[in-house]
């Protein structure tokens, strides 16, 4: 008899992990906008074990399963991005909302993130690549 | 800031421990056991609060978690309700509770990292 393993989430379909610093909302907006949006949030990935990474450990370990880390934009992240590049290590890409972009405004974070994502991100190489969302005009 | 002298005695192994942690850290050995008793007593009255390195300096977060606490007071300045911002977080409201306690009780500290972490100059755009 087959073995049926429970599992919340679909990780090796989701692409995109929404960092704790982020709202579980920001997952069910971006799902209402666009069906089956390719995002998972990292309380729901891998158990929920991730939670107790740092910022190093949690960027090496985004490029090694591959999702790309989605992040409010906090100055010490994209630093330890930084610090993972000169140290030899790959990071899977960054996406950073700008502190423009409040932490309740769930509907604005999906309506960036699933256009940006839909239109351009989806197709590139994201190992050690930092996007800030809204783009730069 | 006053300061006051704190002394005590370890077994030689923690010393050497610290000497080989306060050289790594590039300070010197008193000032990395004063910020030990420091961090040791605020994680013991503040039951949940971490410290960590920022580029601000040491920061207090939610132990467990990869959220600050400078940040769950950002979110509760928005939604000003700690029942929001549990929900915001999906978590429990102690939670919530103990960071704002922590930022309550250290509003300077916490106004420092957040303008550490927010007024600081993107890398890439």
């Amino acid at each position: 008899m087959k073995s049926v393993r429970r599992v919340k989430e679909r990780p090796t379909q989701s692409r995109l992990l929404a960092d704790e610093n982020t709202s579980h909302r920001l997952v069910s907006a971006c799902r209402r906008l666009v069906k089956e949006f390719p995002i998972v949030h990292i309380a729901g990935w891998q158990d929920g074990s991730w939670l107790g990474l740092d910022d190093a450990a949690l960027l090496i370990s985004c490029a090694q399963a591959g999702p790309v880390l989605v992040a409010f934009d906090r100055a010490t992240l994209p630093w330890h991005a930084g610090q993972v590049l000169r140290a030899g290590e790959n990071h899977g890409g960054l996406v950073l909302f700008r502190r423009t972009v409040r932490s309740t405004a769930y509907g604005d974070q999906a309506r960036l993130l699933t256009d940006f994502w839909v239109h351009e991100g989806h197709a590139w190489d994201w190992v050690n690549r930092i996007v800030y969302l809204p783009k730069s005009p | 800031m006053r300061t006051a002298y704190v002394s005590g005695r370890v077994p030689a192994r923690y010393e050497r421990l610290i000497a080989r942690q306060a050289r790594a850290a590039r300070t010197s050995k008193s000032d990395l056991v004063a910020r030990y008793v420091i961090e040791k007593s605020l994680e013991t009255e503040f039951p949940g609060i971490s410290f960590r390195d920022s580029l601000s300096g040491r920061e207090a977060y939610l132990t467990g978690h990869r959220v600050a606490v400078w940040e769950v007071l950002a979110v509760y300045e928005e939604t000003k309700s700690v029942e929001k911002t549990a929900t915001h977080f999906h978590w429990s409201r102690v939670l919530v509770t103990r960071a704002l306690a922590y930022a309550k009780a250290f509003p300077d500290e916490i106004r420092a990292s957040r303008e550490g972490e927010t007024n600081t100059v993107t890398v890439a755009g």
